[in-house]
C-alpha cells in the first residue's frame, strides 16, 4: 500500500472523498479545482476507477429501464371521462 | 422566439432584466409546445388528452410506486391523479411546467393513500434517513486507521465489459436493481425514479419535491449507490458459482 498511485500525486482526498463526490464528479457539478483533483485521483486509483464507471453505469441502466404504458381499457375510461367532462 | 430562448426566459423566473418580449412569453411559464397542447385540451380535443397521457402516464406510474405498496394500487391513484388533470385543466395557470403541475397532484394523492392504506413507508423514512448526514458507502469499506486511513479496504473489483446494455438484457439483473430500488426510503426512491429511470432535469425534480438541488444530489447518490451494491452483490455471486 505504501506505493498507492493515488499517492503518487499530493492531491489530499482519500477514496472515501471521491467516492462521496462520485456523483457530483460524473453531474460536472464540482468546482473546477476539486474535479481536477478527483480526475487525478480516478486516473491513478483504480478502486475509485471501478467506483465512479459502475456509478455510472448504474445510472444509464436505469435510465434505459422499459417504459410503462397505460393499459387500453384504463386509456379508453380515461378517454370517456374527458370528453364527459367538455360535453358538460 | 427560438427554442433556447424560451428556454432561457423559463430558465430566469422571476428576474427583472428580462425583456418585454420575453416576458410576454413568460408569462404562461409554459414552452410554446405546452401552450398549444393545452390550449387543445381546452378546447376538448381527446387527440390532445391522448398525447398528454402518452407522455407522463409511465413516469406517474413509477413516481407513485414510490408512494404506495403496489402497481395496482399505482394505477389507481394515477387514474385519480388524471380525473384531477381533467377537472383542474381551466385553473392551471402555468406557473410550472405542464409535468411539475401533473406530477405535484399526483405526489399528494400518492403520499395520501400510502398514509391511509398505511403500506408505505414514506413517512417513517422520512423520520428514520438522515440522508444529508449518512454516507452513501459503508465506511467498513475503508481502512479505519493508520497511513492508508479513508483508502479502500475492500475495493470495487471491476466489471467487466458490463455495459448498460448487457445489464438490462439479464433479467436477474434488472430484478435485483428493481428491488434495490424497491427497497429505498422514499426520499431516495422518489429522486432515483425522476432523475435516473424518467430522466427528468434536476431543477424541474426540485420544484416537484421541494428540495435544493445540493440535497436532489445528495440523496441520488445514496440512491446510485445501494443500487450500485446490488448489482456489485449479484454480479459477485454470479462469478463465484460459474
Amino acid at each position: 500500500m505504501k506505493d498507492h498511485p493515488s499517492q503518487w500525486i499530493p492531491i489530499g482526498l482519500t477514496c472515501r472523498d471521491v467516492a462521496e463526490q462520485a456523483t457530483d464528479y460524473l453531474e460536472n457539478r464540482l468546482p473546477i479545482l476539486t474535479k481536477i483533483r478527483v480526475g487525478l485521483h480516478v486516473a491513478s486509483c483504480a478502486g475509485c476507477r471501478s467506483y465512479v464507471v459502475q456509478i455510472g453505469l448504474v445510472s444509464s441502466a436505469l435510465g434505459s429501464f422499459p417504459k410503462l404504458y397505460l393499459s387500453p381499457v384504463n386509456r379508453l375510461h380515461l378517454r370517456q371521462q374527458f370528453a364527459a367532462h367538455h360535453t358538460n | 422566439m427560438n427554442a433556447d430562448a424560451i428556454a432561457y426566459t423559463e430558465s430566469i423566473g422571476h428576474s427583472s432584466s428580462i425583456s418585454r418580449k420575453s416576458q410576454a412569453v413568460k408569462s404562461s411559464g409554459l414552452t410554446k409546445a405546452e401552450d398549444t397542447l393545452i390550449a387543445r385540451l381546452r378546447r376538448g380535443d381527446e387527440g390532445a388528452f391522448d398525447e398528454l397521457v402518452t407522455q407522463h402516464h409511465g413516469t406517474l406510474i413509477r413516481v407513485a410506486m414510490g408512494y404506495v405498496a403496489d402497481r395496482e394500487v399505482a394505477e389507481e391513484v394515477v387514474q385519480d391523479t388524471w380525473l384531477a388533470v381533467i377537472e383542474s385543466l381551466n385553473r392551471f395557470e402555468g406557473r410550472s411546467s405542464l409535468r411539475t403541475w401533473i406530477c405535484g397532484i399526483l405526489i399528494h394523492k400518492a403520499k395520501d393513500r400510502g398514509v391511509r392504506e398505511k403500506r408505505h413507508t414514506t413517512f417513517s423514512a422520512f423520520e428514520s434517513f438522515d440522508g444529508d448526514n449518512d454516507e452513501a458507502v459503508d465506511p467498513i469499506r475503508f481502512q479505519q486507521s493508520g497511513e492508508w486511513a479513508g483508502h479502500w479496504a475492500f475495493p470495487p473489483q471491476p466489471w467487466d465489459d458490463q455495459t448498460p446494455e448487457k445489464l438490462l438484457a439479464s433479467k436477474q439483473a434488472v430484478d435485483c436493481m428493481q428491488q434495490a430500488i424497491a427497497a429505498l426510503p422514499a426520499i431516495l426512491k422518489e429522486v432515483l425514479i425522476l432523475r435516473d429511470v424518467e430522466g427528468v432535469e434536476a431543477k424541474e425534480v426540485c420544484e416537484m419535491l421541494n428540495i435544493t438541488e445540493t440535497n436532489l444530489y445528495v440523496r441520488l447518490h445514496r440512491a446510485r449507490e445501494r443500487v450500485r451494491v446490488a448489482v456489485e452483490t449479484y454480479l459477485e455471486g454470479g462469478m463465484k458459482t460459474v
